[in-house]
């Protein structure tokens, strides 16, 4: 625009500078003129004539004068000239620079269009590359979305296929059942009648049966993890107690090829949230094998707990001195149906699925399963789970009974209340009371909560309110009194209504009226918690690792446990107690066995009342039977024996005989 | 002599199961379904229940719901089997009311020592 108007400028300039060149010309043209007429006037001169010489005169003065103003004028106009050529001359510089900075113009103009040219070709080439990669796009979509279907489909398979195993396998079982169950009763049968040949054959019907079974539950197991059905059922479980469960447990597996099993716990944590079956079932496969592949070894149990990257695991190591693995073999034994090598399977027996089982059980809780082994000198099994950590309000079994140091400096177990009541200062009151009078407080604020505290603490004694909402007092009592779990524990109803008859007529122990009068809440207390101390409980058995399982569960239960190695050494033992309330018996020992320490306490009056309960593995004969009858109160087998059952019948034998001898 | 009432719907199960325990003195009688399972524990009030779980009609956790809710026969103990070995199961019989729990296949001597406990813990 601003070219333009320069432009327009200098044409008019131009015209200018035209128009004074026309006016030089001219007035160049004119003095030529006066020049001719000048010569003329001479020759004039020489034809005199007055007229002529008067207009010559006239003429003459005329030119003179124009003559004498012309310089001046053609002065003026070569100055007006002049300043026009200056003019021209800058408008012409001024052209010049114009022109080139046209010209420049014009480059930049040539360049910038090649610039376009080329951004257009780029352009093009990248649309044509966006066509391509749309293409690519969609080609990847595709095989995208046919991979999420093939994957669907491979999964809705693999879960139809785990479906039908776990189906299969239950229906499986049934028969099974059948088949087991009739050789077993065959088996009795020729037993009975000396068919000894019969009877071995129809024990490995029974065995082969059993083999079944083992693979037909495993099967069963892989095809739920594996279908993602294993649920998993957490629950608040004691890791010292699981740990001594499974040692009694594998115990005669131990024995069977002469090991020697160890147990060291290294973890202060009691208690945490935990699948308990499938803990359980996985240090049980891992010992089972490590007594498998052990012989005249030693298996050490591992519990500690370890700090990773700020998470508490608990860490169960099993390690034997067994046969151990190359390093081949163990890149194989995670996964189904290859034990290390199949010649394993014929010779220790097993299916195969336990480790792979093992495995997914410590996966699916969050945790791991590892191994590390050497040919021929043993393997070590490591488990760890992520440690879930029980709350405060729940306190583990182990705290129920820990131990405080009274005034006389003896130990004794603090004892366990469980207070039920949804009335939060009423909750509180009792706590700090109770607390305050030395014993351990634990509160439930619903009847559903209290149950299940009831089942999992075992508390002592439980005090129940009665009117809670959704679940009442009454329907607590009934419960509590209605589980062998709980029937035991005595009930105190603490309450604003009536109902002193409905309490004892539905079990209660006691009966109080809010507000509480303290000092009648503790002296009843006091009556119905039972004294341990009323006297100690002698086991007699020569297994060092039973007889420390054995006295930890009878400890954690608040008895005080002697524990000897044999008769001999029981006597003894008798001879310096005053007050015994029970024996726990093994019946085969060395120096003196169980059938002679029972027969010793028949020849000693002092000692004929003493509750005698029978721990044993021997198969007993009618002949050992009739040693033994009514000289002991109760049987149990130490490979089948359940660790509640031998709690209860310890006590209910204990306070028979305390009840007997107090009327 | 101690009367045991087998409720479970599959034959060869309740055949073996009950000539089993009468091999083992104990009188027994079969019910083949929940429903009949709770009219037989009413009517012949025995002293023991082994309860298949899962049974036609009604199943074995409800028929026990209904067997412990009557004042007639909740004093009877129920031992809960079922086939399944899943854990959380035996909260669930306890729940249901069972007194005590085995998974099948029963391994016989064990469920004999459960039987017996109960019994002697009913006389007392």
């Amino acid at each position: 625009m601003a070219d333009a108007k320069q432009l327009r400028g200098l044409a008019k300039l131009n015209e200018e500078i035209r128009l004074l060149r026309i006016e030089n010309e001219r007035l160049l043209l004119e003095n030529d003129y006066y020049k001719a007429e000048e010569q003329k006037e001479q020759l004039f001169t020489h034809q005199p004539s007055r007229m002529a010489k008067a207009y010559a005169e006239q003429t003459l003065i005329e030119s003179e004068y124009n003559i004498s103003h012309r310089p001046k004028r053609i002065a003026n106009l070569r100055v007006g000239l002049e300043k026009s050529n200056i003019e021209n001359e800058g408008l012409r510089q001024e052209m010049i620079q114009l022109k080139i900075a046209n010209q420049s113009l014009a480059k930049a103009n040539v360049k910038a269009a090649q610039l376009m040219m080329d951004i257009e070709i780029k352009s093009e080439e990248i649309e044509s590359a966006m066509g391509e990669l749309v293409e690519a796009n969609q080609k990847l979509q595709d095989t995208q979305n046919r991979l999420i279907k093939s994957e669907k489909d491979a999964l809705a398979s693999s879960q139809a296929k785990s479906m039908f195993l776990a189906n299969m396998s239950h229906e499986l079982r049934t028969p099974l059942n059948a088949i087991i169950g009739y050789s077993e009763m065959l088996a009795e049968d020729a037993e009975e009648e000396g068919l000894e040949e019969m009877m071995s054959d129809l024990q490995k019907i029974q065995s082969a049966g059993k083999h079944l079974l083992g693979l037909i539950n495993d099967v069963l197991d892989i095809s739920k993890v594996e279908a993602g059905k294993m649920e998993l059922n957490e629950e608040k479980c004691d890791i010292l107690h699981l740990v001594e469960e499974i040692v009694a447990t594998v115990h005669p597996l131990v024995e069977r090829n002469s090991n020697i099993l160890e147990l060291e716990c290294t973890t202060d944590i009691n208690c945490m949230y935990a699948d308990v079956t499938k803990v359980r079932q996985v240090l049980y496969n891992l010992l089972s094998n490590a007594c498998k592949f052990t012989e005249r070894g030693r298996i050490l149990v591992k519990v500690k707990q370890e700090i990773v990257s700020r998470k508490t695991w608990v860490i169960f190591s099993v390690s034997d001195t067994g046969i151990g693995m190359s390093s081949e073999e163990i890149n194989n034994i995670f996964y189904a149906f290859t034990q290390a090598d199949t010649s394993t399977i014929r010779k220790y027996g097993g299916t195969g699925l336990g480790l792979t089982i093992s495995r997914y059980f410590c996966q699916l809780m969050g945790g791991d399963l590892n191994v590390k082994s050497e040919m021929d000198q043993g393997s070590i099994f490591t488990a760890r789970f992520p440690l879930v950590q029980c709350d405060d309000e729940t306190a583990t079994r182990s705290q129920a009974s820990k131990v405080l140091t009274d005034q006389t400096g003896q130990e004794k177990p603090v004892k366990t209340i469980l207070v039920i009541d949804d009335d939060s200062e009423m909750r509180d009151m009792m706590k700090r009371h109770l607390t305050k009078n030395g014993f351990d407080v634990q509160v439930a604020q619903s009847g559903k909560k209290g149950l299940e505290m009831a089942q999992f603490l075992k508390p002592d004694l439980i005090t129940l309110d009665i009117l809670m909402p959704s679940m009442g007092g009454w329907s607590v009592l009934t419960s509590l009194k209605g589980d062998p779990e709980t029937v035991d524990i005595p009930v105190v109803v603490i309450t604003v209504s009536d109902g002193q008859k409905t309490a004892h007529t539905l079990g209660a122990s006691g009966f109080l009226v809010k507000p509480v009068d303290h000092n009648k809440l503790i002296d009843m207390l006091n009556k119905f918690i039972h004294d341990h101390s009323s006297g100690s409980i002698l086991v007699v058995e020569d297994n060092t690792t039973l007889r420390q399982i054995l006295h930890h569960h009878l400890t954690r239960e608040g008895w005080n446990v002697i524990m000897v190695k044999n008769g001999r050494e029981a006597i003894d033992k008798l001879k310096s107690i005053n007050k015994l309330a029970l024996i726990l018996l093994d019946l085969i020992m060395p120096e003196m066995d169980g059938f002679q320490l029972i027969e010793e306490l028949q020849n000693h009056d002092q000692w004929q009342s003493i509750p005698v309960v029978v721990l044993t593995e021997k198969n007993l004969t009618s002949e050992d039977n009739q040693r033994l009858d009514g000289h002991v109160n109760k049987i149990f087998r130490k490979s089948t024996y359940s660790e509640d059952d031998l709690l209860n019948v310890v006590h209910n034998l204990i306070y028979s005989q305390l009840r007997g001898s107090s009327s | 002599m101690a009367k045991i009432l087998v409720v479970e719907d599959n034959a060869y199960n309740y055949d073996m199961l009950s000539r089993r325990l009468m091999r083992k003195g104990y009188d027994t009688i079969i019910a083949v379904d929940g429903r009949q399972g709770v009219e037989l524990a009413k009517s012949e009030g025995p002293d023991l229940i082994l309860m298949d779980m899962n049974i036609p009609e009604i199943d074995g956790w409800e028929a026990t719901r209904i067997i412990k809710s009557m004042d007639a026969t909740r004093s009877i103990p129920i031992i809960a089997l079922t086939a399944h070995a899943m854990s959380g199961d035996r909260r669930k019989c306890i729940e249901a009311g069972c007194d005590d729990y085995d998974i099948k296949p029963v391994d016989f001597p064990k469920l004999l020592e459960k039987i017996k406990s109960l019994l002697e813990q009913k006389c007392v």
